[in-house]
């Protein structure tokens, strides 16, 4: 007879590490967010982003603070290892594929409304990332 | 390309003129066979330029008509999530004292990691990664935690 196979969770054993979701970002977007961004800081921001694709539902997430804006979504985060920048990057969901994708990054002088301008210029990304500009989609 | 400046004050020469009425044409050009939506967006842009007070926004409206009329650039990349790979020493540093401050501030509240992800919404296996110094917390979480442990946020973001 063979034994019975026991199965059970370990108290204290390191914690589920499943990413849900996966992350990309437009070229442009990663230059933008290191022309302001320390190394430091933007090991950070992979954290946040690392954060959102354990969640089951990245646009609410509750661990991050997360706007939607339009179509897609602004990723807030501020002090800390961050310091003074009022970052915001924005971020569309990709149900289909369970992917995010980063299309804008900036910081921001002071908290409030998306500028039209941004609105804007996310908007085309976006538009031209579904119509395969930037490549195939994840 | 034209890129020679026309000084205030000077009377612009003939060729100066030529420069920029190609330098229009150009342009003119661009915007004739931009998609109607990416059109759109040109002039909407060009409305906000209008209106701009901040130096900051009229630079960010310039960047965004150059990259309407200048078509997609770049490409799509996935972001590398591993959280085994090698930090760069500012991260780690941040990492240890915060992810210190949270655990010693856990258990004074005499607190499991189960029952401060009840009182904060936060899911335990986040809370376990901060403590294990394994990601930098963001500015939610921590409020979270502070606000659960009934802590000012600059116990945790002395930055």
């Amino acid at each position: 007879m063979t034994k019975p196979l026991k199965v059970g969770l370990r108290a204290g054993g390191k914690p589920p590490d499943e990413l849900l979701w996966s992350v990309h970002y437009l070229t442009a977007a990663r230059d933008e967010a290191i022309s302001f961004l320390t190394e430091d800081q933007y090991a950070h921001v992979v954290d946040g982003f690392a954060a959102l694709a354990r969640e089951p539902d990245p646009r609410r997430p509750a661990t991050q603070r997360v706007e939607q804006v339009e179509d897609f979504y602004e990723f807030k985060d501020k002090g800390g290892i961050l310091a003074k920048i009022n970052l915001r990057v924005y971020f569309a969901v990709l149900s289909a594929q369970k992917t995010i994708i980063a299309l804008h990054a900036i910081k921001k002088e002071a908290d409030g409304q998306t500028p039209k301008h941004v609105k804007i210029l996310v908007g085309m990304r976006l538009r031209r990332l579904h119509a395969g500009e930037y490549g195939p989609l994840p | 390309m034209a890129t020679a400046e026309i000084s205030p004050g000077v009377q612009p020469t003939r060729r100066d003129n030529d420069t920029v009425a190609l330098a229009i044409t150009v342009i003119m050009d661009r915007i004739m066979q931009l998609p109607a939506a990416d059109r759109a967006d040109f002039w909407a842009l060009v409305l906000e330029l209008h209106t701009a007070v901040a130096d900051e926004d009229r630079l960010a409206i310039g960047r965004a008509i150059r990259e309407v009329l200048g078509g997609a650039t770049g490409s799509v990349q996935k972001m590398d999530l591993d959280t085994d790979k090698k930090k760069p020493q500012g991260y780690k540093n941040w990492v240890k004292v915060v992810s210190k401050r949270v655990g010693d501030a856990r258990k004074k509240a005499k607190l499991t990691q189960d029952q401060l992800a009840a009182k904060s919404g936060l899911p335990q296996s986040h809370i376990s990664r901060i403590e294990g110094a394994k990601l930098s917390p963001s500015n939610a979480t921590l409020e979270k935690i502070a606000a659960a442990l009934n802590l000012p946020i600059d116990h945790f973001d002395f930055s």
